[in-house]
C-alpha cells in the first residue's frame, strides 16, 4: 500500500500527466490497489486510475487573462486529466471563476476581458479567434453558481440543449430528459410535474435541474462554478454523488470554497492565489502534504 | 489609527437612545401618505367618471330622447339608430349621419401602423439591447442612436405629420402624382365611364390611363358597375329612347363630341402605387413614426429586464446570439413588449393632428378599399362634428367618442388577454 501511495504522491504536474509513457508505466501499479486506497484514505477519492492518468483533457500553458488593465490570471500552467474531477480552490477573488469561464469562452461576453497563451481541449485551440464557440460550448457544459433555469417547463429546460444541437425525435428526447433527470437525482421529485414551470422548484432542485440541463447535451467537459453554494447539506450530498458518478464519463472541473467538498469530490486539486497557480496535484497529496506553505495555510483555514 | 469601539454611537447606549428616531412619527407619516394617495386616486376617478357620464349622457341621450312610443318601441328605435350610426356615412342631416367610413379608416390605419411599428420597433430594441457593439466607434454610434430615439419620443406629433407628408405622401417630390403614378401595381382594368339613359353606369375598357377614348359602336361589349358584360345599344341624337327598362339601361345617345364620361380605374384590393399620395398607407406609416419611439423604448425596457443569468445560461448551452434572443430574451420579454405596444397603439388610435395633415379635410363616403384609398379617421370625424355650428352634431361627436372608446377597450382587452396567456406559459 505504501508503495502505491508513494507512487501517486508524485505531484501531478503537467509533465507527469502529459507524458504518455510515464502514464503507461503507472498502469501496472495503479490497477490492483485502488480499492485499498479508498478504504484507507477515507475522505479522499481514489487517485486517478492509471489509464485515465494517461490522457489530459484540458491543457493550459502560459495562460494569462485580463479585465481591462487588471491581470486576473498569471502564467497558468495546468493540465486537467480526462474523466475525473478537478477542483479549483483559493480565496475569493483569486481568479477561479475567470479561469473556468475561459475554458468555454464564456468571458467573451465581458467586453473588456482578454486572454493570451495556450488553452487546449484535446486538439481544440480554445482561445483561437476562429474557434466556433457554439461547438465549443456544446462540448464544454457549464453550471453556474446561482441556479438559472429558463422560465419554461421542467421538460423544456432539459430539452433545451438537445433541441439546439440534435435532430432527435419526440420519444428520443423524452428518454434523454428522463435519463438526465435521473442522473441528476431529480427524476423522482419531478416526474409528475414535467410540464410545470421550472421556477416553481426549490433552489436545490433548480440547481440539479441546471446540472441535468448541462449533461443532456452530452458534453465532454462539465464546468461547475460553486454548484453547491446555494444548497442544503442533503442536496449538496446529492450533487456530490452525482459528480462522482458523472466523473466516469465526463471531465469535471469544479470551483468550491468548501474544503471538505474539494477533499471528498475531487481527485485533482489546483490552488490559486491572486491569479497565480500555486499548487496542483492529486487531492490527497495537496491536502495532506502540500508542498507550498501558502497552500497549507489556506487549507487549514489560516488564510482567506 | 484605532479608535475605541464606543466611539461608534450604536455601541453607546445613552447616545444611541438619544439619537433613535421616534417610531410613532414614522407611522404618522406613513398614514398621512396613504391618505394622500387615496384622495388623489379618488379625485382622478371622479374626474374620469364625470367625463364618461358627460359623454354617455350626450352620446346616447339624444338618441333615446328622439325615439318615441312605448318602452319597447323606444328601445328598438334606440338600437336601430345606433346601428344606423355605425353603418352610415356622414351626412348633412344629423339624423342620418353615421361613422362607418371613419371607423373603418381608423381600423385600416391602425392596422398598417401596428404591422409596421411592432416589428420595426421590437427589432430596433433588440438590436440596441442585445447586440451592443464592442468597438469604440460603433459604441458611440450606438449611443447616438439611443439618444435620438429618446428625444424623438418627445417630438410633437404634428412634426411627424410634416415628415409623413414629405416622405410618404409626396415621396420627396418624386415624379408623377396620384393621377399618373411613376409605378403602380394591381390594376384590374381602366375604363371610360358613361351614364346610360337608364341611369346606370356603363364602362368601356381602354388601354391605359392616358389612352384615346374608344369610339362607341352599336352592339359593342360594355360592362356595368358589377362587371357584367352588356351589349351596347347606341342611338342617334333625337332617336326615341326605348321604353324597355333593361334595354334603356344599356342605351347611350351618340352625341357628336361623345356623351359625358370620366375615366375610372378599377383597383384590386392589393393596389399599390408610387407615390402613395394621401392614402391609408401614408397615414399608417406616419402614425408608425409617431409611435415608434414609444414602442422602441418600452420594448428596450422589457428586454433589459430579462436577467443576464438567463442569457449566460443560454450561451453556455451553445446558443448563438440570435438563438439567445429567439429562445430566451424575446419570449421572456413579450409581456413587457405587449404592454408598451398597447400604450403605443392606444395613442395611435386617438391621434388626430398628423392624420389631419396626411388625409386633409375631405368628405369620405365609403371606407377604404385598398391601401391607396383616401380615408379619414374617427378623431377627425369627431372633431368635425364637435366644431359644427349645429348643436345636433355635437351629440353625434359624443356618440363617436363612445364608439372610439369601445374600439379602444376591445383592442386593449384582447391585448391584455394575449399577454396573460404568455405570462401563464412562462410561469
Ligand atoms: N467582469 C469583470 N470586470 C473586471 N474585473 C473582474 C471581472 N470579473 C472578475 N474580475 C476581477 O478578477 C479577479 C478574479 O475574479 P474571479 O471572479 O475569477 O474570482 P473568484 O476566484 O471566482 O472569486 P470568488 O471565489 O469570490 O467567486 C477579481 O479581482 C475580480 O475583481
Ligand atoms: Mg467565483
Amino acid at each position: 500500500m505504501s508503495k502505491d501511495l508513494g507512487d501517486s504522491e508524485k505531484p501531478l504536474t503537467p509533465h507527469t500527466v502529459s507524458a504518455r509513457d510515464s502514464g503507461r508505466a503507472q498502469v501496472a501499479h495503479g490497477n490492483g490497489h485502488s480499492a485499498v486506497i479508498r478504504q484507507s484514505a477515507d475522505v479522499f477519492r481514489e487517485p486517478l486510475k492509471a489509464e485515465q492518468q494517461a490522457s489530459t483533457a484540458i491543457r493550459m500553458s502560459k495562460l494569462n487573462a485580463w479585465y481591462g488593465d487588471f491581470q486576473a490570471l498569471k502564467n497558468i500552467e495546468l493540465c486537467i486529466p480526462e474523466k475525473s474531477v478537478t477542483a479549483f480552490i483559493g480565496p475569493s477573488g483569486c481568479g477561479k471563476t475567470t479561469l473556468l469561464r475561459w475554458i468555454n469562452r464564456m468571458n467573451d461576453t465581458v467586453p473588456e476581458a482578454r486572454a493570451g497563451g495556450e488553452l487546449k481541449i484535446h486538439d481544440l485551440d480554445v482561445l483561437a479567434p476562429r474557434t466556433d464557440v457554439v461547438e465549443l460550448r456544446r462540448r464544454v457544459g457549464m453550471v453556474f453558481q446561482k441556479p438559472n433555469p429558463f422560465p419554461k417547463s421542467i421538460f423544456e429546460n432539459v430539452a433545451f440543449g438537445p433541441r439546439l444541437h440534435y435532430r432527435a425525435s419526440r420519444s428520443e428526447l423524452a428518454d434523454l430528459v428522463e435519463w438526465a433527470l435521473r442522473k441528476s437525482a431529480l427524476w423522482d421529485e419531478v416526474k409528475d410535474r414535467l410540464k410545470q414551470s421550472a421556477l416553481g422548484l426549490s433552489g436545490g432542485q433548480q440547481q440539479r435541474l441546471c446540472i441535468a440541463r448541462a449533461i443532456a447535451v452530452g458534453p465532454e467537459v462539465l464546468l461547475m462554478d460553486e454548484p453547491c453554494s446555494a444548497l442544503d447539506p442533503r442536496s449538496t450530498l446529492a450533487v456530490e454523488e452525482l459528480i462522482s458518478e458523472l466523473s466516469n464519463e465526463y471531465t469535471i472541473v469544479i470551483v468550491t470554497h468548501n474544503m471538505q467538498q474539494a477533499a471528498r469530490a475531487s481527485s485533482t486539486t489546483a490552488y490559486l492565489f491572486e491569479g497565480e497557480l500555486i499548487e496542483t496535484g492529486p487531492t490527497h497529496q495537496v491536502f495532506t502534504k502540500p508542498s507550498n506553505p501558502e497552500t497549507e495555510k489556506y487549507i487549514t483555514g489560516r488564510l482567506g | 489609527m484605532k479608535t475605541p469601539s464606543s466611539h461608534v454611537f450604536i455601541l453607546d447606549p445613552q447616545r444611541r437612545a438619544k439619537l433613535t428616531k421616534p417610531a410613532h412619527l414614522r407611522h404618522h407619516w406613513s398614514v398621512v401618505f396613504v391618505i394622500f394617495c387615496s384622495v388623489v386616486a379618488t379625485l382622478s376617478l371622479v374626474v374620469l367618471a364625470t367625463l364618461l357620464y358627460d359623454i354617455f349622457a350626450h352620446g346616447t341621450g339624444h338618441i333615446w330622447r328622439s325615439s318615441e312610443g312605448s318602452l319597447g318601441q323606444r328601445f328598438s328605435a334606440f338600437f336601430s339608430r345606433w346601428s344606423a350610426f355605425l353603418s352610415n356615412p356622414p351626412s348633412q342631416s344629423a339624423d342620418n349621419a353615421g361613422i362607418f367610413p371613419s371607423m373603418l379608416g381608423t381600423i385600416w390605419v391602425c392596422a398598417v401602423c401596428g404591422l409596421a411599428a411592432l416589428p420595426l420597433g421590437v427589432a430596433t430594441a433588440i438590436y440596441l439591447e442585445e447586440f451592443k457593439p464592442k468597438r469604440k466607434l460603433l459604441r458611440h454610434f450606438h449611443g447616438f442612436v439611443q439618444l435620438n430615439i429618446t428625444n424623438l419620443a418627445g417630438v410633437p406629433s404634428v412634426v411627424y405629420g410634416i415628415i409623413g407628408m414629405t416622405v410618404f405622401v409626396m415621396m420627396f417630390q418624386s415624379p408623377g402624382d396620384v393621377q399618373s403614378p411613376v409605378l403602380e401595381f394591381g390594376i384590374n382594368g381602366i375604363y371610360d365611364q358613361y351614364e346610360s339613359e337608364g341611369l346606370r353606369m356603363l364602362r368601356v375598357p381602354v388601354e391605359s390611363r392616358d389612352a384615346e377614348v374608344t369610339a362607341l359602336q352599336d352592339g359593342m361589349t360594355v360592362y356595368d358597375a358589377q362587371g357584367t358584360p352588356k351589349e351596347l345599344n347606341l342611338i342617334a341624337v333625337g332617336e326615341r329612347v326605348p321604353d324597355d327598362r333593361e334595354l334603356r339601361r344599356r342605351t347611350l345617345i351618340a352625341i357628336p363630341d361623345g356623351p359625358p364620361r370620366s375615366r375610372y380605374i378599377d383597383e384590386a384590393w392589393y393596389y399599390v402605387r408610387i407615390p402613395f399620395g394621401r392614402s391609408v398607407l401614408a397615414g399608417g406609416l406616419t402614425l408608425m413614426l409617431v409611435v415608434l419611439p414609444i414602442v422602441i423604448i418600452s420594448s428596450q425596457e422589457a428586454v433589459r429586464a430579462v436577467p443576464d443569468s438567463l442569457r449566460e445560461a443560454a450561451l453556455g448551452m451553445g446558443c448563438t446570439r440570435w438563438q439567445v434572443v429567439r429562445k430566451v430574451s424575446l419570449p421572456a420579454s413579450i409581456p413587457g413588449i405587449m404592454t408598451g405596444s398597447i400604450l403605443a397603439m392606444s395613442r395611435a388610435i386617438g391621434e388626430a393632428a398628423p392624420i389631419l395633415m396626411i388625409a386633409g379635410v375631405v368628405y369620405i363616403k365609403s371606407p377604404p378599399g385598398n391601401l391607396m384609398d383616401s380615408f379619414t379617421v374617427m378623431p377627425l370625424q369627431i372633431y368635425n362634428w364637435a366644431s359644427d355650428s349645429h348643436r345636433e352634431f355635437h351629440d353625434l361627436a359624443a356618440s363617436g367618442i363612445i364608439v372610439l372608446l369601445a374600439i379602444l377597450l376591445v383592442f386593449n382587452a384582447s391585448a391584455v388577454i394575449i399577454r396573460q396567456k404568455f405570462q401563464k406559459n412562462l410561469g
